[in-house]
């Protein structure tokens, strides 16, 4: 059996750099002692990213995820293991660092582009491209230093990705800048993979990483802790404890309950309230599809259950369901408001596909190819009448 | 007593470089604003991007004098601006730490008693002896945070930086800068975060280019500021979107156009989700009504909404005309930007089509996240028995 | 060769297109700059030893010959100032390239070198524009002169991989290095003939490269006669010798780079 290609890989990298105090410029020619304190950024870091596909990595800030992108993307060489990538490699880390910023975005965009190797009629329409994909309008001519971050964030990121690469290695990027924006780029990067280009996202936003990634590792202090399919590897790294649920709980509750497109749902829940304390619900059904798309479909506001100890019987109603036939998660948040506005609430119990309990809403129906129908009707009207 | 008094206060920058046949003198960055803040007072500033917001800010700070006016501050002001622009790369965290404590009046010892909850807060860990160069941009944000709201403020100007860092941390921040309004200091805070204003001010200023427009409830003028937002949205949406306006017709006899009607304005970019929206097609096709209406709603993004297909015999009138309205009541559309796209299609050929780019708002967003549909989920409570 | 390749050839034009545009980016009179600074210190040091301290040289007189003779050393050297001070401090001004972006670093510094040709080529330009205007025109010497600025240059940009490397991890060699040479430039024969050091001097001056150098420029552009050859070979040899070394001592270095940045 024959293993799909393989974009990048990298095995068993570790990453050190000598404390600051050590290095000396001599130290460094004749070569530094073995037993010089150092400063372990990865250990032990092995990745395989297969063609066409993008891999996440998910960790905390300072996690060793940036290291990691620089060592694959051969900016840093590692201290132990091997890299191997295929084709040309992108790297999107901390941009910009090419910049002046009394140059004009257009002139930024030369610079990059030219320092990429672009030339002549290539280099025209790719500007072109640039110009487009940032929205930037007229600011292009005018100096990036009038530029707000969000410009700032466009420009770059649209210059990064205007040339044609087949390993994408993508930092954080997509944090700064506004929805629409991240809109574009998560659209932009599809694209790019649609093309059979490949590439690594490295970032906290793990959003993201489920939109886009299939396989997922989570970083943490310079390693591995967990790999395997993105949504795994969210709940993994949000490492979100069930609450204690000793206040107020859920009970009762079903793997699964069911639904017909378009006909009236209604979902029965129990809840507990064992201590006197405010206690509120709210739902949300997501709709989680590894690698292509995670997204809120529904959400609940919160409502209010009641505040003595009792059992309380709470339906969910959503009136003409506007889900189509498929298979749904169903999340269920319990919590409560402490009497000082100003203090945060307290999560009492939940169930969610992060936590590791989530619970599935199986809709029925005529299987469409949209996910959702909203509802409408339609009318003619007169010529001339509006 | 007030504690921050501004009286008539103008800021006029001076023009830069040659000034222009017929301009104007300067840059007028803050007109005459008049302002009176006592112990207690959170009060929140909005506005767009060059209302004076950050110039009003710097004065109040003692960063910048006005041109005219008087301005009595009493009490250290401590602000939250550019962060981690007081950082010094080549010294460790924890050195740093000492450093703006010293900046800011405090000795050694008093630091001392604080170190140990800044570098707790910072979650920063080995990292914190580390030179600062060798920080990424999140965790400089989280050291300058942490440092700043541990000492006791008196009077605390935040300019938009709470969004800093990851999801936990940025939690973590908006629950300290809770903590620190609780305990009765003032608080001045700039954000365009209705939502933040709203939660934690108690008082809201609305500015623009300079002026004080506004001056109140955060629950009102947030309300007046939005709407007034929206109009000046809708009109740049209508600008923006109408390039994106593609009308192709492959057979010159064909044609079809949409126009999105909310309210009583004809066509609109800008629409609101919860509200009624009439989606006006017309269109002329063959008269032998041989022909599909092709309806499609796209978001930016590439997730399909809305794809319905119309027999032209069932909804075309004789001469092969379209008057067609897709009717939602209400639109259950999530805020995103969207395109429609309506074709007329004979035997799998799109002879003409029209697309119109427009935008979604909601003026009641949810505080769990921004779903795809904004739909009434009800949930039903019933007493125990 | 040399681990350098074709295509670093581009990117280094670049790099240097890049150093000249940032150097006048912002100011109004731009690149206007280039030109109106060499000039100024060519007037100001001809002005000093030339009026005021009246040096004179053996067998010429006027002080025309005397500023001939001046600029055609002192251009030069404003070059090799350029080019020595842009490599030191190449790779600390390029935190971003250097932490965010897979080139070979070692094109930095010698993309700096090349800011110097730049003022050179004014102080020559303005040399034969006096020349002509005294009536004397180029010769057949002056053919040598691409060689004398290839040994020349070759020699600047190995000083300046060695001293771009050494400044990352001694900043001190940056502060340092203004002082540093203004020693040099008092010490070499530029502004005064070699026959007014001491003897011990003059011998030791004769295997300084940059007197050769000087010596060159003044041979194929004043007196019109041939470079002395062997003593270009000799410089050419070092400037091979400390290139390679510098390129090898560079590449060992230069993954800690981003640890002192």
């Amino acid at each position: 059996m024959s293993n799909p290609p393989v974009a990048v890989h990298c095995a068993d990298v570790d990453m050190e750099f000598p404390l600051a105090s050590e290095i000396s410029w001599w130290r460094l020619v004749t070569g530094l002692p073995p037993d010089a304190p150092r400063v372990r950024a990865l250990s032990g870091v092995s990745l395989d990213v297969p063609k066409g596909e993008i891999v996440g990595v998910i960790g905390k800030n300072g996690a060793g995820k940036s290291t990691l992108l620089r060592v694959l993307g051969k900016v840093f060489h590692p201290t132990r293991g091997e890299v191997r990538t295929r084709g040309s490699v992108a790297g999107l880390f901390e941009l910009g660092g090419l910049g002046n910023p009394h140059l004009s975005g257009r002139e930024y965009a030369t610079r990059y582009l030219r320092i990429m190797g672009v030339r002549g009629r290539v280099l025209a329409s790719m500007l072109a491209d640039v110009l487009e994909f940032s929205e930037l309008d007229a600011a292009f001519e005018r100096p990036v230093r009038t530029y707000s971050s969000g410009m700032a964030a466009r420009l770059y990121f649209a210059t990064a990705t205007a040339p044609r690469h087949d390993v994408y290695l993508i930092d954080e990027v997509l944090a700064v800048g506004d929805e629409h924006f991240q809109a574009k780029c998560h659209e932009r990067i599809r694209q790019v993979l649609t093309r059979g280009a490949s590439g690594v996202l490295v970032t906290h936003d793990w959003t993201s990483v489920l939109r886009l990634c299939h396989h997922a590792h989570v970083m943490e202090r310079g390693q591995f802790s967990f790999s395997g399919s993105s949504d795994q590897a969210v709940v993994a790294y949000l490492g979100i404890e069930r609450p204690p649920a000793k206040v107020a709980r859920l009970v009762e509750t079903r793997p699964s309950y069911e639904a017909h497109a378009g006909r009236d749902a209604s979902v029965p829940l129990m809840i507990d309230i064992v201590e006197p304390a405010a206690i509120e619900i709210s739902i949300s059904i997501e709709q989680l599809r590894v690698g292509s798309g995670w997204e809120i479909v529904l959400l609940s506001d919160w409502i209010r259950v009641g505040d003595r100890v009792g059992r309380y019987h709470a339906t969910v109603r959503i009136p003409a369901l506007p889900l189509n036939a498929g298979q749904y998660s169903l999340n269920v948040f319990v919590r409560s408001r402490p009497e000082n506005p100003l203090a945060a609430p307290i999560l009492h119990d939940i169930r969610s596909w992060t936590v590791g309990n989530g619970l599935t809403l199986i809709v029925e129906g005529v299987p469409a190819a949209q996910q959702v129908s909203l509802p409408f009707r339609v009318e003619r009207y007169g010529a001339g009448a509006a | 007593m007030s504690a921050v008094r501004l009286d008539q206060v103008r800021k006029i920058f001076p023009p830069i470089g040659a000034p222009e046949h017929g301009a104007p003198a300067g840059v007028v960055a803050v007109d005459d604003v008049s302002l009176e803040l006592t112990a207690g007072d959170r009060l929140g500033i909005i506005g767009s991007n060059g209302a004076g917001k950050s110039t009003l800010l710097q004065i109040i700070a003692g960063l910048a004098d006005p041109t005219s006016g008087s301005r009595h501050v009493d009490g250290h002001v401590t602000t939250i601006m550019t962060l981690g622009i007081g950082l010094r790369d080549l010294v460790s965290g924890r050195e740093n730490i000492y450093l703006d404590g010293e900046l800011q009046g405090q000795s050694r010892r008093d630091v001392d008693r604080i170190i140990d909850e800044v570098i707790a807060f910072s979650e920063l860990g080995d990292f914190i002896d580390q030179p600062v160069r060798t920080y990424s941009t999140g965790m400089k944000a989280r050291l300058a945070f942490s440092m700043l709201v541990h000492i006791d403020p008196e009077i605390l100007i935040i300019d938009e930086a709470l969004s800093v860092g990851d999801a936990s941390f940025s939690r973590k921040a908006t629950g300290k800068i809770r903590e620190i309004c609780a305990r009765g200091k003032i608080l001045i805070l700039v954000s365009h975060s209705m939502a933040s204003v709203r939660d934690i001010c108690n008082r809201c200023l609305w500015l623009d280019r300079g002026r004080i427009v506004m001056d109140g409830s955060p629950a009102a003028v947030c309300e007046s500021y939005i709407d007034s937002v929206r109009k000046a949205d809708n009109k740049q949406a209508m600008q923006r979107f109408t390039q994106h306006v593609g009308s192709h017709s492959l057979d010159a006899g064909w044609r079809v156009a949409v126009a999105l009607v909310q309210g009583d304005v004809p066509d609109q970019r800008l629409l609101e989700s919860g509200a009624p929206l009439r989606i006006q097609i017309e269109g002329t096709g063959s008269p032998d009504r041989a022909f599909d209406l092709t309806v499609d709603i796209v978001r930016l993004d590439g997730v399909v909404m809305f794809a319905q297909t119309f027999a032209g015999r069932d909804h075309a009138a004789a001469d092969g005309t379209v008057h067609l309205a897709v009717i939602m009541e209400p639109l259950v559309l999530g805020a995103a930007i969207y395109r429609i796209d309506v074709a007329l299609v004979r035997q799998e050929v799109r002879v003409t089509t029209a697309s119109v780019m427009f935008e979604v708002y909601t003026s009641v967003p949810m505080s769990g996240g921004k779903p795809m549909l904004i739909y009434p989920v009800a949930i039903d409570v019933a007493e125990p028995a | 060769m040399l681990g350098l390749a074709v295509e670093d050839v581009r990117l280094t034009f670049n790099l240097f297109a890049m150093n000249i545009r940032d150097r006048y980016l912002g100011s109004s009179l731009g690149s206007a700059w280039a030109v109106a600074n060499p000039l100024f210190m060519l007037a100001l040091y001809t002005f000093l030893f030339g009026y005021v301290i009246k040096v004179r040289l053996p067998g010429a007189e006027t002080t025309f010959a005397y500023a001939l003779w001046l600029i055609s050393g002192y251009g030069p050297w404003i070059g090799t100032v350029e080019s020595l001070s842009a490599s030191t401090s190449s790779v600390v001004g390029a935190t971003g390239i250097v932490k965010n972006l897979a080139i070979k670093t070692e094109l930095l510094p010698i993309a700096a070198t090349f800011v110097g040709l730049v003022s050179v080529s004014v102080c020559l330009i303005f040399l034969n524009l006096l020349l002509l205007a005294d009536g004397r025109l180029p010769g057949i010497h002056t053919l040598w002169l691409p060689v004398v600025v290839v040994v020349h240059f070759l020699l600047l940009a190995a000083l300046g991989l060695w001293l771009s490397a050494i400044n990352v991890f001694a900043r001190d060699l940056g502060q340092a290095l203004p002082n540093l040479l203004t020693i040099a430039m008092f010490s070499t024969p530029i502004f005064y003939p070699i026959d007014n050091l001491p003897e011990l001097f003059q011998r030791i001056t004769r295997v300084n490269p940059f007197y050769i150098l000087v010596e060159s420029y003044r041979s194929v552009i004043l007196t019109q006669a041939m470079p002395p050859l062997g003593g270009l070979a000799y410089v050419l040899a070092l400037a091979i010798v400390a290139f390679v070394s510098g390129l090898f001592m560079f590449r060992r270095v230069k993954g800690q780079f981003s640890s002192m940045l």
